[in-house]
């Protein structure tokens, strides 16, 4: 469905993405782990032509981009149907929580406002905080916010839904809510692309992960040959950092 | 009124009459700054002083010199002070009496504003120094003088710049009462020449408030880094 | 007597009240749009920060005082010439002064309002830019929705501050024989005598507008604070 070529990214001398190609089949899930400062977030960024490439190709179905000059017309395309949840849930802060759904149907995606409205109470229940739905960013714990970014992220219905480490700037007690509607779209064959720290939930989920430091993909593979016998030195240095003592995998 | 053309020649004679009253200007500057900062000081205190009566004494003053203009003030000031002098008998009005009225005016407005200052200041230094302070076992003037002081000043440093160049700015309605100042000089300059170079007497005036101000925000720029390393060096050594 | 000439100058003062209203209100709302587009300006391109950066610096330098002669004293005859020149048939001299005033005030409020929405704008959290523009917002619907909405809240208390500002710079415009609060006071008391009556209740009147004017924009600010702080009715004096 979505295939990536030789994205490299410079930020001034310094490689972010060195090279990177990665290929996500529909109803896919893949995760990427990796040292911090090592791309990940890069790398969600420029598949979303958040920011141009200095060099890359991105097949997106029939959509063909150069990830260095996408042009206006295909870089809206594109971002249309990718979701994106960040990790610092980044609501809209003057618009209460159906607001932020609402204007992303209305103003990224020109629904007419009664559809928006309709769609936006919808996927608040999704999420479980429709007696929320007035509730200014705010307003609302680190969980709340982040449901309400998964739904803002999933109102439209993407192809795609891209989540760059959607639980770590959480509480350790309000991880398992947003995992668990994270769960929920993964058991309903939502395709995505997700950076996580949460070994185990990647474990739970993912079909591949990828293990991206310095810029490029180091590791990649089916989700239990990776996490539970690396092939580098530095996934499994990595790996023991991040797993919780006294387990290992799933 | 008739027109003529701009000479460029007559600016630099005019700057020249002007330059050597710059003291006058700088003089009601550097006093009514100094005044400011004293009377601010003790507003503050008032408006965080315990008794509620002073606070709200502070909190009207600062009301009052939020929607005061320097002009009105200023004429106030000038018509109220012989009357209070004379209540309690002291002379009566000359050009002595008008620089002082002047300069009480904007120690006036910058009181108002370095209360402000001071305020965002002791807000910003971090609680627990304070609190440390006092468990060693600081008196209130020692905590005043080596930990309040110093650290409100730096931090206040760059805002006073800025009430630096906007006293300057302001001060220049201090002619409206006829102080001889830059202005006050370029005025009588104008009216010797019977309304002759007014434009070019004014464009050096404009160019000498130009350099002034750069010239204070670069002293204030030079106070600030000196201010930061005397500062972090202090800090270094701990506390007296 | 003292009760007489209170009167008196109260009498004179009120008629100059529209005229320093329009003094501010005029000069405000035209700059209210070039100062909001410069402002932001100022916050994103490299030249337009410089370009807008030196006529900031170039206002802030000059004391209002002097504009005001400068003005007076130039304007006129430059109109004129410039009339001479083309041949228009209007009379410059015959121009109300008021017009001046409102030019002087405007040139000012407009380096404080760039001032004002440069950092009002660049305030606005960079993540919910990037949020909208992920979502699939064009850059002028970012702008409209997200950028121009969180910079007019984050401006309010700065553009009080302006306004304020403005109300008393307007004190000014009697040096062009302009008959607005200011100019009427001394006319009162030249009528009284009582100079200390007359500028006490001018300066009350002052302080009383400028405490209407604060009063509404934190009554504006107030409906914000939920937005900013996620708990209602936080207010306090400005
Ligand atoms: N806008 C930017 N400007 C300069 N350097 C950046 C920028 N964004 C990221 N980087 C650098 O690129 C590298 C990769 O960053 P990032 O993708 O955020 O890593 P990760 O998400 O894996 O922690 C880091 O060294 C980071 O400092
Ligand atoms: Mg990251």
């Amino acid at each position: 469905m979505i295939r990536v070529t030789d994205l490299t990214k410079m930020y001034g001398s310094l490689r972010a993405l060195d090279g990177v190609s990665l290929a996500i089949e529909k109803g896919e899930i893949v995760t990427v782990i990796g040292p911090s400062g090592g791309g990940k977030t890069t790398l969600l960024r420029m598949i979303d032509l958040l920011e141009p490439a200095d060099h890359g190709r991105l097949q997106f179905d029939s959509l063909d981009v150069d990830m260095h000059r996408p042009g206006r017309t295909k870089k809206l395309a594109v971002r249309r149907r990718i979701g994106f949840v960040f990790q610092q849930f980044n609501l809209f802060s003057h618009r209460t929580v159906r607001q932020n759904i609402v204007d992303v149907l209305c103003f990224g995606h020109g629904w007419p406002k009664r559809d928006a409205e309709a769609a936006a109470d919808e996927a608040l229940l999704d999420v479980d905080l429709a007696d929320k739905r007035d509730a200014y960013p705010a307003e609302l714990s680190g969980g709340q916010a982040q449901r309400a970014a998964i739904a803002r992220a999933m109102a439209a219905r993407p192809d795609l839904l891209i989540l760059d480490e959607p639980t770590s700037a959480l509480d350790p007690e309000l991880t398992g809510e947003v995992a668990a509607v994270i769960r929920r779209l993964a058991s309903d064959g939502m395709t995505m692309l997700m950076v996580t720290h949460h070994v185990d939930l990647a474990a739970e989920l993912a079909d591949r992960v990828l293990v991206l430091a310095d810029g490029r993909i180091v590791e990649e593979g089916f989700v239990h040959d990776v996490l539970d016998n690396p092939q580098t030195d530095r996934t499994a240095a990595f790996l023991e950092r991040v797993r919780p003592p006294g387990r290992s995998g799933l | 009124m008739n027109y003529r053309t701009f000479n460029v020649n007559e600016v630099a004679s005019a700057a020249k009459d002007l330059l050597p009253h710059a003291g006058t200007s700088i003089l009601i500057l550097l006093a009514a700054l100094a005044g400011g900062i004293l009377m601010g000081l003790l507003l503050t205190f008032l408006l965080h002083a315990r008794s509620p009566v002073l606070s709200l004494i502070a909190r009207i003053y600062l009301r009052v010199l939020r929607g005061a203009p320097a002009v009105v003030l200023l004429l106030l000031v000038f018509y109220g002070l012989p009357v209070l002098f004379s209540l309690i008998g002291i002379g009566t009005l000359t050009q002595t009496n008008r620089l002082f009225a002047v300069i009480l005016t904007f120690a006036l407005m910058a009181s108002a504003q370095m209360a402000n200052v001071f305020t965002a200041a002791y807000g910003a230094i971090p609680k627990n120094q304070l609190e440390a302070a006092k468990a060693v076992g600081y008196t209130v003037r020692n905590r005043f003088f080596h930990v309040w002081l110093p650290q409100g000043l730096r931090l206040a440093l760059p805002n006073l710049a800025n009430t630096a160049t906007w006293l300057l700015k302001e001060g220049a309605v201090a002619y409206t009462i006829g102080v001889l100042d830059l202005v006050g000089h370029a005025q009588l300059r104008i009216s010797s020449q019977y309304g002759g170079g007014a434009v070019e007497t004014y464009t050096a005036l404009a160019l000498i408030f130009f350099v002034l101000i750069r010239l204070i925000e670069v002293l204030f720029h030079g106070l600030e880094r000196r201010a930061s390393v005397h500062l972090v060096k202090g800090a270094g050594s701990g506390g007296r | 007597m003292a009760a007489n000439a209170f009167v008196t100058t109260i009498r004179e003062i009120i008629p100059g009240l529209p005229l320093t209203l329009v003094l501010t209100a005029v000069p405000l709302v035209l700059a209210l749009v070039p100062g909001v587009l410069l402002g932001y300006l100022r916050s994103r391109g490299r030249l337009a920060y410089y370009l807008t950066g030196a006529y900031v610096t170039l206002f802030r330098s000059l004391p209002v005082v002097l504009q005001i002669l400068f003005a007076y004293s130039w304007l006129p005859s430059l109109l004129a010439g410039l009339a001479a020149a083309r041949g228009w048939t209007v009379d410059v001299f015959a121009i109300s002064p008021v017009w001046y005033a409102i030019a002087v005030l405007f040139f000012n409020t407009l380096a404080a309002l760039i001032e004002v929405y440069r950092s009002a704008f660049s305030a606005v959290p960079a993540r919910e830019v990037e949020a909208a523009r992920a979502a699939g917002f064009a850059e002028s619907r970012v702008f409209i929705q997200v950028r121009l909405p969180q910079a007019f809240m984050f401006a309010l208390p700065n553009l009080a501050s302006a306004t304020v500002n403005l109300v008393r710079m307007s004190a000014l415009a009697y040096l062009m024989t302009v008959p607005e609060m200011t100019g009427r006071a001394r006319m009162a008391a030249g009528l009284t005598f009582d100079t200390i009556t007359a500028y006490g209740v001018l300066l009350l009147a002052y302080v009383a507008l400028c405490f209407l004017i604060d009063s509404a924009y934190d009554l504006i600010y107030g409906r914000f604070m939920r937005r900013l702080h996620g708990t209602a009715g936080v207010r306090g004096l400005t």
